[in-house]
């Protein structure tokens, strides 16, 4: 779009669209229509602003005895003017906390005081507040709230957080969140005194995710190398473990691996996957001075690319090769 | 005979960029051979069926034609005239715009120069090609953690998002942290243009493992072995991407409201004041469509879609602009603070038109009325080989005309795939 008449037939466009705005709101704020209809209307809406409209949406959203999801679409739709004004902010943290309130609603004040976290001027000062009811909301039987707001808290570096994660791991009885999601959780905040628990997931681990998880937060462990180095030769070892625990290592020992991904580019036994993420690990972070006068290998990474099946490694070794050619 | 063209912004290759802008350049003859004086030649596209196209004016307020008649004196007196991208053609590789000169009577090729019309480009519609280039790059600059990439990381924080939201500066700020890390990816690699993330469509191309990552149960971003980003790391601790989307990724687009209605944000006057809103939504519940560290200030920069979601926040901003005509900075309508801090209606500091902004400007914890954060990583703005603007300390103001619209110089070096200038 580049001439005046683009121009016009855009801002056309944008008129209709403010029509529609306008008979949307018309039909949401009729009492008299269904809940369906008023829901579906605010769609067009967009954003409820100003003060008549936030009153309306205020009512909609605080009337225990209208439909859920209408009440949801009305917060959401709000969501613009929540991020400005506190006492907003107050009522969406009192729909999140209530427990009796209908799940899609708290979701709504969830994701809607997430979203007003942005506006850091204005949200701040409510943020203690915030922070409290989402340790309330980590007990709550709503599993994808307690989730999220386990998240939140975790990113957020949050001790009470932390401590419930570890607290978990250590006894499955007191567990708020599958083994691998509290191992991921942790890994916001990892410290040293993790270290020995998470070499133990890695040992016995109680699923291959919550393995794949901790084999991840070990990159910065100096003692798990050796771990690690095991794992990536174990071609027993689960794919997805192995090609973390590569990742982990080349971020750990990044000479000691590249050593490594060069016997997984020459090993014709080994599977494809790792060997795109061999090359990979060549192409980025590899000395590339001596790689250029690695004869041997730039052949055996031509022969990869046109012989092997797999699209990725034909790809990465193209990457590689590309590269080379770039420098000389 | 031989000519030789010259275009403004040649990097230290002698490689040009341009955009949908006008860049002034130059032709002469070069070895003229005698014969007629002066030579007519013709500007034209090598290749008009691919890659990227050029238009051509004769002076700056002329019209775009797709080719231009000139006249070269023998003696090598360089002809002036302006190339810019051919709005709908951007290249999708890097020299695939080829200016040919040919003699206006007759079809010998003179001299050929080759350039890229690099564009910001809805990130769904990349090429292979132009999605690896980007990867790549990216990657480079991350180096897991240990990259360039560590202050761009450190500079979106929970204790600096004063900085850069919740006022006026939001969307000048954030436009300047892109451009920022625009500038360091195109260090690496000049072919690349930042893509954009086009929220509120579904992008089935963009949430894929070989391109931005696709979660696991658990929110674990994966990606094709191979993928650029399968090294992804920050913070000196945790390989790769924690990102839950709660819409479907394939069919859907984001929890946002549309283009149509963030441009309708500004009020029946067209304000920026209310278009500001955009903040809230669809910025807000953009980051807030996924769990994951993309979902809060401190955390979003760890995952790379953050700079695909705001340079996508930074084109609807500039498509408010281009719409409404928004590039005037002394017009309260294009930014209501027109002053500096400490002056009589102005708000924060790093807010108001003529503040300059954290952290290229390098100034640190000063307190009020300069409050500032207690750091201030990855130095001045980096210069563009291809535009002079913005400074090493750029202002809130500079951010604006980035087409440089009012006038040639601000113009900031890059712009999108779906409008352009007006002619």
């Amino acid at each position: 779009m580049n001439t005046p008449e683009d121009r016009r037939r855009y801002a056309e466009r944008i008129e209709r669209a403010a029509e529609e705005q306008r008979q949307g709101y018309r039909v949401f704020s009729d009492r008299s229509r269904p809940a369906e209809e008023r829901r579906t209307a605010l769609h067009r809406v967009a954003a409820l602003r100003g003060e008549d409209e936030v009153t309306e949406a205020v009512e909609v959203i605080l009337n225990r005895e209208g439909d859920p999801a209408l009440r949801a679409s009305a917060l959401r739709t709000l969501g613009i003017e929540v991020g400005k004004r506190q006492d907003l902010i107050d009522m969406a943290i009192g729909l999140l906390r209530n427990s009796t309130e209908p799940a899609v609603v708290r979701q709504a004040a969830l994701r809607v005081l997430q979203q007003s976290s942005f506006r850091a001027a204005t949200f701040n000062p409510k943020l203690p507040e915030y922070l409290d009811a989402l340790r309330t909301v980590i007990e709550d039987p709503d599993a994808s709230l307690r989730e999220q707001a386990l998240e939140i808290l975790a990113q957020r570096k949050d001790e009470y957080c932390q401590r419930r994660l570890l607290e978990g791991l250590k006894d499955p009885s007191q567990a708020l969140v599958s083994p691998g999601k509290a191992v991921q959780l942790l890994g916001y905040d990892v410290h040293a005194e993790h270290y020995p628990l998470l070499r133990d997931i890695v040992q016995n681990p109680p699923s291959p995710e919550a393995k794949e998880e901790a084999v991840r937060l070990l990159a910065s462990d100096p003692n798990s190398k050796e771990l690690l180095t095991r794992i990536v030769e174990n071609k027993e070892e689960y794919r997805r473990v192995r090609n973390a625990s590569a990742a982990a290592l080349q971020s750990l020992a990044p000479a000691e691996f590249e050593e490594q991904a060069k016997q997984i580019v020459y090993d014709p036994e080994e599977y494809d996957e790792l060997r795109a993420t061999a090359i990979n690990a060549l192409t980025l972070f590899a000395d590339q001075e001596a790689l250029d006068q690695d004869a041997e290998l730039t052949g055996r990474v031509e022969q990869l690319r046109e012989e092997s099946p797999s699209k990725e490694v034909e790809r990465t070794a193209d990457r590689f090769l590309r590269k080379q050619r770039r420098r000389r | 005979m031989r000519t030789e063209i010259t275009i403004d912004g040649a990097d230290t290759a002698g490689a040009n960029y341009i955009t949908w802008a006008p860049v002034r350049s130059s032709i002469r003859l070069v070895e003229a051979n005698g014969g007629a004086d002066p030579v007519e030649v013709l500007l034209r596209n090598q290749n008009t069926a691919d890659g990227g196209q050029i238009v051509f004016r004769d002076v700056i307020s002329g019209a775009e034609q797709d080719t231009l008649q000139v006249s070269l004196r023998a003696d090598g007196t360089p002809a002036d005239f302006f190339v810019a991208g051919k709005p709908g053609h951007p290249s999708v590789e890097d020299k695939d715009a080829t200016i040919e000169v040919v003699k206006a009577t007759g079809q010998d090729v003179l001299s050929t120069k080759a350039l890229m019309v690099r564009i910001r480009k809805n990130a769904d519609n990349l090429t292979e090609e132009e999605r690896d280039r980007f990867l790549s790059a990216f990657a480079e600059l991350n180096n897991q953690g240990m990259g360039r990439f560590r202050d761009f990381r450190d500079i979106h924080r929970d204790n600096t998002s004063l900085e850069a939201h919740g006022r006026a500066g939001f969307l000048p700020w954030h436009r300047a942290y892109e451009l920022d890390l625009e500038r360091e990816l195109q260090r690496i690699d000049p072919s690349v243009a930042l893509p954009y993330w086009k929220f509120d469509e579904p992008a089935p191309n963009l949430f894929t493992r070989a391109f931005i990552g696709v979660p696991n149960n658990l929110g674990r971003v994966q990606f094709d072995p191979g993928n650029p980003l399968e090294f992804w790391a920050t913070d000196g601790v945790v390989a790769g991407i924690e990102r839950s989307p709660f819409f479907d990724t394939d069919t859907s687009p984001a929890f946002v409201i549309s283009e149509v209605d963030t441009l309708l944000l500004g009020g029946p006057q067209n304000l920026y004041a209310g278009f500001l809103d955009m903040e809230g939504d669809p910025h807000g519940f953009a980051h807030t469509s996924f769990g994951g560290s993309i979902s809060q200030i401190d955390t979003a920069a760890k995952d790379p879609l953050f700079f695909l979601l705001h340079a996508n926040v930074d084109r609807l901003w500039a498509k408010w602009q281009w719409l409404i005509g928004r590039f005037d900075s002394a017009d309260p309508a294009t930014y209501p603070f027109l002053g500096g801090a400490g002056e009589a209606g102005a708000t924060r500091v790093g807010h108001n038109l003529k503040d300059t902004m954290w952290p290229w400007n390098q100034v640190t914890g000063s307190g009020p009325p300069n409050d500032r954060p207690t750091t201030a990583p990855g130095g001045n703005f980096p210069a563009s080989p291809t535009v002079g603007a913005p400074s090493l300390e750029p202002k809130v103001g500079d951010m604006i005309d980035y087409q440089g619209v009012i006038g040639l110089k601000n113009r900031l070096g890059f712009d999108y795939d779906d409008f352009s200038p007006l002619q």
